[in-house]
């Protein structure tokens, strides 16, 4: 059958993936999507431990619906963020939000 | 091409190497795809993990109050 | 009850004197010459004191012959300083000295001083301050404290020298009284240590005197303590090379000048000198070097004195001049008992000149200043004919003048031909004494002549400034009384040798008791069988002869010798001081100047530097550092993953993750 690395190696791809896609995106909301990437690959990898596991539990399967649930909630306080910066500030544009600057 | 997509570029690089290694390189135990039936997922939600559930619920319900609250149109 | 015991009430009346009149005088002793009267009843309770605690050691009435008493002051590390009076002979001598002409000295100040206003308060400070630290160096028992005192000394000379410190020459010649001192008394304190490592930490007269020969480091470095030793000396009693600062040192008034640079503070050398008898004898290669200095220096000076027509200058310089007839009496007397072990004259001869020296030398200086007082200038070419307006005074001067050329009976004579003898006997060690004594015999003729020459421009002949003639009157009688008492010691304090001075002022060593001659009769019997004294005597009247011609009966005129270039570049010469004042401007100008400006270059460039190169790597670095925040969330997460990254690198390669 298919070994464990396998799943390991899918999911450290999918996160890399997700990685770029956070660090480099100008758009708020494709960094969102980017974000929810990254938690599908952690899921992934809770999923594949829980299946590997002697005897069979279920733990890390119940940890990713929790995850999915907590996941969700993000996004949407995310998204609401998000409005509030366009109301304010009339572009979701990252580059533009730096006042933090020197 | 530029310099922060080039930085952002060499940092995943990097890190993808260091995470495939550290998979590469440990030991896992031996074992065989399991499978598992939805009457066991449905036990383990309800009945060990009840609690958790109901939490998360109340998360999900605190994070659309947030939300809609955040998200307010001005009232005049 | 020993008046001795009472001795260390001696320095502290001048000082409590000091405090009060310094710090209160203008308050409460307005109406009293501004602290004046005071000044002048502790000098005379402390002369009174001094008198008494002199006679008793003298007269051997205090047992033992010599009072000792110290008390520990500092404890440090193991080594024990202590403050304490060492009272003997020698000590008695120099007592009776300056407590005597610092009172008369004060007295007269009272009239020479009468017209500066509010400044007299600090003149009768520091005059009582000065009174106070002179009498305690010379009851000081242990180096440091002498040290100590002989700084303070010193201090106060530059603040006397500079009274007038509204003239930039006065204030000028102050300064340079004080570095050149200092340079002598850098040379003592090396002395110092060197005694210090040597004597295994203790300084005290009583233990070096007595154990000579526990020093430990071998007679070379004894004699090179020695030598810095005699250095401070040098310093202190303007010998040659150090010489400079004493005739700029006239700026200050007449007063100081007789008290300070003739008659004590001066002296403080001779004193260290003949003090430091004991571990001299030691090494007689520091005697000849200070017979030699001595002797060259008494010669120099009184060369340069032929000529100036300042009054005070030529005085200045016979200062100088009599000092190092001083020195070479010590340097002879003990280079020979070095050698031979037996009793000579030289120390006897010292301090015997020593204590003529001081009368006659206060009678001279106070009387130039009733003569300045008197008309208003120091300018001998501005006066003349003045005996017939200021008789006292001129009376008095020539009494002083007669005694310090050495014509029998007057002191100057007794004392001046020991000198002279000492010399000569020390060429049996030394055939460079002979020349020394030469040396000696040529600065006594010169020694006369320039007196006189003074004597003559000042009294006799036709006034040469009519204004200032017409104006010049007698000084008050608190300034005569002073003169006339000076004038009596001036000529009679020479037979204090017959009242036993050679047996009693002796050095602490070891066979050292005098012979052959005893009583009047034997000891004016040895004076006028020795070849020695006739050929002083003649040189001495030579001297008076050719001045007596040249200024006042003009017939031999001086300006025979001005119309030879030979002559007149002499004549500059001596009154350029031999170039010394303009070398040593250019010592201190060039060299000290330049080297000084070198270090504050280096100071403010390279030490600065570096401190202002922190502060700026600092604030480069920062600019550098802040273009790291970017505001930007999205290159904070970057740092994150890469800080994740490098961190499990560096632990598996050395935390041993895997």
């Amino acid at each position: 059958m298919i070994a464990l690395e396998y799943f390991l190696g899918l999911s450290a791809i999918l996160f890399i993936i997700g990685a770029i896609g956070v660090l480099t995106k100008k758009n708020a909301i494709v960094v969102l999507m980017c974000v929810e990437l990254m938690l599908n690959a952690a899921n992934i990898n809770f999923v594949a431990f829980s299946a590997f596991s002697t005897p069979v539990n279920m733990n890390g399967e119940v940890f990713a619906l929790i995850s999915i649930a907590i996941a969700a909630a993000e996004v949407a306080v995310g998204l609401a963020i998000i409005m509030n910066m366009y109301k304010t500030r009339d572009t979701i544009s990252l580059d533009d939000i730096n006042l933090l600057r020197w | 091409m530029n310099k922060r997509n080039v930085f952002v570029g060499i940092a995943a690089v990097l890190f993808l190497i260091v995470v495939v290694g550290s998979i590469l390189a440990t030991q896992w135990p031996a074992g065989s795809l399991g499978t598992t039936s939805n009457q066991d997922f449905g036990n383990a939600i309800f009945n060990e993990y009840g609690f958790a559930v109901l939490i998360v619920g109340i998360t999900l319900f605190v994070s659309m109050l947030g939300g809609v609250y955040i998200a307010q149109e001005e009232k005049e | 009850m020993y008046w001795s015991e009472l001795a260390w009430i001696v320095p502290i009346l001048p000082l409590i004197a000091f405090v009060l009149i310094g710090f209160l005088g203008n308050k409460l002793f307005k109406k009293i010459e501004n602290g004046g009267y005071l000044a002048i009843g502790m000098a005379a309770i402390s002369c009174f004191l001094s008198l008494m605690i002199a006679y008793e050691i003298l007269t051997g009435s205090y047992p033992g012959g010599v009072y000792k008493t110290s008390f520990e002051w500092l404890v440090v590390d193991g080594f024990t300083f202590n403050m304490g009076i060492y009272i003997d002979t020698l000590t008695a001598v120099m007592l009776i000295v300056v407590s005597f002409v610092a009172t008369l000295v004060v007295i007269y100040s009272i009239g020479y001083m009468h017209e500066e206003g509010e400044r007299k308060r600090r003149y009768y400070a520091v005059i009582s301050l000065f009174i106070g630290v002179m009498l305690g160096l010379v009851l000081a028992s242990n180096y440091l404290q002498m040290f100590i005192f002989w700084e303070l000394v010193g201090l106060c000379s530059y603040l006397l020298i500079g009274f007038w410190n509204t003239k930039p020459s006065a204030a000028s010649a102050a300064k340079k009284a004080f570095l050149v001192t200092r340079i002598g008394d850098i040379m003592f304190m090396l002395g110092l240590f060197i005694l210090f490592v040597g004597f295994g930490g203790n300084l005290d007269f009583d233990y070096i005197f007595n154990n000579v020969d526990a020093f430990v480091g071998g007679n070379e470095l004894l004699t090179l303590g020695t030598f810095f030793i005699f250095g401070g000396a040098i310093g202190k009693s303007a010998q040659f090379p150090l010489h400079d600062w004493l005739p700029d040192a006239m700026e200050g008034p007449t007063t100081v000048s007789a008290l300070i640079h003739a008659a004590t503070m001066v002296k403080a050398g001779v004193y260290l000198v003949a003090r430091s008898y004991p571990i001299m004898v030691e090494t007689p290669e520091t005697m000849l070097i200070v017979a030699i200095i001595g002797g060259f220096t008494a010669l120099f000076a009184a060369s340069m004195a032929l000529n100036n027509p300042n009054i005070k200058r030529v005085l200045a310089y016979s200062t100088i001049s009599q000092l190092g007839y001083m020195f070479l009496a010590l340097g002879a007397g003990g280079y020979l008992y070095a050698h031979t072990a037996e009793f000579n004259v030289g120390f006897t001869a010292g301090m015997f000149h020593l204590m003529n020296h001081a009368f006659f030398k206060a009678l001279l200086f106070l009387s130039a200043g009733a003569v300045i007082h008197a008309v208003h200038t120091e300018d001998m070419r501005l006066m003349g004919g003045l005996s017939n307006k200021l008789k006292i005074t001129s009376f008095v001067m020539l009494i002083g003048c007669i005694s310090i050329a050495g014509i029998p009976p007057f002191s100057g004579f007794w004392s001046k031909d020991l000198v002279l003898e000492a010399a000569f006997e020390a060429g049996e060690a030394n055939g460079i004494f002979y020349l020394l004594y030469a040396m000696g015999l040529i600065t006594a003729f010169m020694t006369a002549f320039y007196m006189f020459r003074l004597w003559f421009m000042t009294f006799k002949g036709e006034p040469r400034d009519h204004h200032a003639y017409e104006h010049a009157h007698e000084a008050p009688k608190v300034m005569w009384v002073p003169l006339a008492i000076l004038a009596a010691l001036a000529f009679g304090s020479g037979f204090a040798l017959f009242m036993g001075f050679e047996t009693t002022v002796l050095p602490p060593l070891p066979h050292f008791e005098p012979h052959g001659a005893e009583g009047v009769i034997g000891i004016l019997e040895a004076f006028f069988t020795n070849w020695m004294t006739y050929a002083s005597i003649i040189a001495a009247v030579l001297g008076i002869f050719l001045a007596y011609v040249m200024y006042y009966k003009k017939t031999v005129s001086a300006d025979i010798i001005l119309n030879t270039s030979a002559g007149k570049k002499m004549y500059d010469l001596l009154l350029a001081r031999y170039g010394f004042t303009a070398g040593y401007d250019i010592i201190g100008l060039k060299v000290v100047y330049g080297f000084s400006r070198l270090v504050d270059w280096f100071d403010r460039k390279v030490i600065d530097g570096i401190v202002n190169l922190f502060a700026t790597i600092a604030v480069k670095g920062s600019n550098v550092m802040r273009r790291g925040q970017t505001g930007l969330v999205q290159t904070y997460a970057a740092m994150i993953v890469l800080g994740v990254s490098l961190i499990v690198i560096l632990l598996f390669y050395f935390g041993g993750l895997i």
